[in-house]
C-alpha cells in the first residue's frame, strides 16, 4: 500500500472518531441547554429563586454546541450550497472542483484557527460577568469548531488523493 | 476600488463553483479584510459575538421541537387531521398537504423541515391516488414556505434580533395573516386545476368516533403555538424560554399521550437538531464579518443615497425595487446571510419613507420564504426533488403555477400594510 493511502486510511478512521465524539457531544450540550432553560422559567414562575448564572452558560454550551456540530455537517455534506452549476459538470470534473474547494475552505478555516487561537490569548485574563471563568474558555469555541472541521477538510483532500472520487457520496447523502 | 472587485469577484467564484454559502461569504470578507489590512483577529471575533445572543437559542430550540413532533408522531396526527376536514372534496389530498404545511409551520419554524415531514408521507400518499408527482411535489415545496411566515419563526428571531425597533413576538403575531393568505392563494391554484385535471377524492366517510379521536390528538399538538405565541405577545417568557417550553411541551404530548417517543428518538432528535443548528450557525456567523465589512465600507449610506437617487421619496417604488432585489437575491443566498447583511441597511431606509418598521419586516420576510422556492435555484426545490425523486425541471415547471400567485400574494401584503398590521394593533402590540 502506497504512503498516501495508509495516511487516508488514518485519516479516515480518525474523521470518523471526531464525528462520533462530536455527536456525543452535541448531544449532552443541547439536552443541557434545554434543561437549563427550562430550570430559568421553573425557578422563577414556581420556586421563586432565580439562576444567575442560567443565561451566560447556556449562551456558551450553545456556541460550543454549534461549533462543534459543524463538522459533522461538513463530513455529511450538509453545508448549504448552490449546485446548479456543479450539476451540469461531467462527474470527474466535479470531483477535480470539489478537490480545489477544498483548499479554499482549508484557507478560511486556516484563518479562523490562528486568529482564533490569538483572539483566545488576548482575552484570557478577562472573566465573564456570571460564571467568572476566563473569557477565552468561550472564544476557543469557535476555533476548536474550525479546528474539527478542518480534519474533515483534510480527510477529503486525502481521499481524493487515494481514490480520485470524494464527491459522490458527499452530494448523494445531502438532504 | 480593485479591492472590492476582488471581493466581489471571490464571492461569485466561490458561490458559482459550489462552496458551502458560509464559506463563499467567509472567504469574501476575508479577502477584502485581509487587502484593506484590517488585523484579521476581527474575523472569529466576529464570528463569535454574532452568536453569543441569548434571542438566537430558540433557533436551535425551535428546530428541536420540530425534531420531536416530527419523530414523535405529530406531522402524521396533522396530515390525518388536514386530510379528514378537506379529503372529501375533489382534490383533497391536495388541499390537506397546504393545510398539513400551516399546521406544522406553527410548530417548527423552517421550511425544509416541512419539506421532509409532509413530503415524505404526503408525495407517495398522493400519487397513489392519482395525482401526478409533478404536481404532489410542487404542492408539498410551495406550501412549505408557509412554514417560515407562520409563527413561531426562525427569520423571525433573526430579523428582530438584527433590526431595531422590532420585536420578535410582533413580528410572529404579523405573519399570521400574510401565512394564512399565501396558503390560501395556493390553495386557489388547486381549486382552479381541480376540474381541469380532474383530480381525485375520498369516497370513504369517517366516523364521528373516529373524527372526534383524530381530532383530540390533532389539538393537542395545535395548542403548542398558541402557547409558544400567547407566552411571548402577554409577557410570561422571553422569546427563548417559549421555545424551550415548546421543546418541553412537544416531548411530553409525544412521550405520554402518543406514546410514540422513546429515549432513542429523543437522542436522534437532538443530534439532528444540533446538526441542522450548526448549519444555519456557520452561515449567521460569517455573515456577521460581511455585515462588518460593509459596516466599515460605507456600503449603507452609499446604498441609501443610490437607492434613494433611483426611486426618489416615493415609498411604492421603494418597496417594488426591495421585492424585486430580495426576491433575486433569495433564490441563491441562505435567507439568515440576508437577513444579518442588508436588514438593518435597508430597514432605516423604508422607516424614513414612512414605511411601519413591522410591515416592512414582514414583507422582508415574506420576499426571502417565497426564493426558497424560486426555480432554478431555490433550497425547498433541491429538498423537494431529491425527496420525490424528481428532476428539477420537471419541478420547477409544475411550481410555476403557484409562484405566480405567491407573487401576486406577496404584492397585496406590500401595498396593504392592513393584512401584516390588523392582529397586532388588535392585540396592542406595536
Amino acid at each position: 500500500m502506497s504512503l498516501i493511502a495508509q495516511i487516508n486510511e488514518t485519516m479516515q478512521k480518525f474523521s470518523r472518531l471526531v464525528v462520533n465524539i462530536s455527536l456525543v457531544m452535541v448531544t449532552f450540550f443541547l439536552a443541557a441547554m434545554v434543561v437549563i432553560v427550562f430550570l430559568q422559567i421553573i425557578g422563577r414562575y414556581v420556586l421563586f429563586w432565580s439562576l444567575p448564572w442560567s443565561e451566560e452558560l447556556s449562551r456558551y454550551l450553545m456556541i460550543w454546541m454549534a461549533y462543534i456540530a459543524s463538522n459533522v455537517a461538513l463530513y455529511k455534506g450538509l453545508h448549504v450550497s448552490m449546485r446548479a452549476f456543479l450539476n451540469i459538470l461531467s462527474e470527474k470534473n466535479r470531483n477535480y472542483l470539489f478537490f480545489v474547494m477544498n483548499f479554499g475552505i482549508l484557507l478560511f478555516l486556516t484563518v479562523v484557527i490562528f486568529y482564533g487561537y490569538k483572539n483566545i490569548i488576548i482575552v484570557s485574563n478577562q472573566t465573564t460577568p456570571v460564571l467568572g471563568i476566563s473569557m477565552g474558555w468561550a472564544y476557543a469555541a469557535v476555533p476548536f469548531g474550525c479546528l474539527l472541521m478542518l480534519v474533515q477538510v483534510i480527510t477529503n483532500i486525502f481521499d481524493f488523493l487515494t481514490r480520485k472520487i470524494i464527491c459522490k457520496e458527499i452530494f448523494d447523502s445531502r438532504e | 476600488m480593485i479591492k472590492i472587485l476582488v471581493a466581489t469577484f471571490v464571492f461569485i467564484f466561490a458561490l458559482l463553483i459550489g462552496f458551502p454559502i458560509a464559506f463563499v461569504i467567509g472567504l469574501s470578507s476575508f479577502s477584502s479584510i485581509a487587502l484593506d489590512n484590517i488585523p484579521l483577529t476581527v474575523i472569529p471575533q466576529r464570528m463569535f459575538s454574532g452568536i453569543d445572543v441569548f434571542v438566537v437559542m430558540a433557533v436551535p430550540f425551535f428546530i428541536l421541537t420540530g425534531e420531536i413532533m416530527n419523530r414523535g408522531g405529530v406531522s402524521q396526527r396533522l396530515i390525518r387531521f388536514a386530510e379528514v376536514i378537506v379529503g372529501r372534496v375533489k382534490g383533497g389530498l391536495a388541499y390537506s398537504n397546504i393545510i398539513a404545511s400551516m399546521f406544522f409551520g406553527g410548530i417548527s419554524g423552517a421550511a425544509i423541515a416541512d419539506v421532509s415531514a409532509i413530503g415524505s408521507v404526503m408525495i407517495p400518499a398522493m400519487e397513489k391516488s392519482g395525482y401526478k408527482r409533478s404536481f404532489s411535489s410542487a404542492i408539498t415545496a410551495c406550501s412549505s414556505v408557509v412554514g417560515p411566515i407562520i409563527p413561531p419563526s426562525i427569520p423571525a428571531v433573526l430579523y428582530a434580533m438584527n433590526v431595531s425597533g422590532v420585536s420578535v413576538g410582533a413580528l410572529f403575531v404579523a405573519g399570521i395573516v400574510p401565512g394564512i393568505m399565501l396558503g390560501g392563494g395556493l390553495m386557489l391554484v388547486c381549486a382552479l386545476m381541480a376540474n381541469k385535471e380532474n383530480f381525485p377524492k375520498r369516497e370513504k366517510v369517517v366516523t364521528a368516533k373516529e373524527f372526534f379521536k383524530i381530532l383530540f390528538e390533532a389539538f393537542l399538538a395545535l395548542i403548542a403555538p398558541l402557547i409558544i405565541i400567547g407566552g411571548i405577545i402577554f409577557g410570561i417568557f422571553t422569546p427563548t424560554e417559549a421555545s424551550v417550553i415548546a421543546v418541553v411541551y412537544s416531548v411530553i404530548i409525544a412521550s405520554l399521550i402518543y406514546r410514540q417517543l422513546s429515549l432513542r428518538d429523543i437522542i436522534e432528535s437532538l443530534k439532528q437538531a444540533g446538526i441542522t443548528t450548526s448549519i444555519l450557525f456557520l452561515v449567521v456567523s460569517t455573515a456577521y464579518v460581511m455585515a462588518y465589512v460593509f459596516s466599515i465600507k460605507g456600503v449603507a449610506p452609499s446604498m441609501a443615497s443610490f437607492i434613494v437617487g433611483i426611486v426618489g421619496e416615493n415609498p411604492f417604488l421603494f418597496l417594488l425595487m426591495v421585492n424585486i432585489l430580495l426576491l433575486v437575491i433569495g433564490t441563491f443566498m441562505e435567507f439568515s446571510a440576508v437577513i444579518i447583511v442588508l436588514g438593518p441597511m435597508l430597514a432605516p431606509i423604508a422607516v424614513q419613507l414612512g414605511i411601519d418598521p413591522l410591515h416592512f419586516g414582514v414583507i422582508f420576510i415574506v420576499n426571502l420564504a417565497i426564493g426558497l422556492t424560486t426555480p432554478p435555484l431555490g433550497v425547498c426545490l433541491f429538498a423537494t426533488s431529491g425527496i420525490a425523486n424528481i428532476s428539477l425541471e420537471q419541478l420547477s415547471k409544475a411550481v410555476l403555477p403557484f409562484l405566480l400567485v405567491k407573487v401576486m400574494v406577496l404584492f397585496l401584503i406590500t401595498y396593504l400594510p392592513f393584512f401584516s398590521l390588523y392582529i397586532p394593533e388588535l392585540l396592542n402590540i406595536i
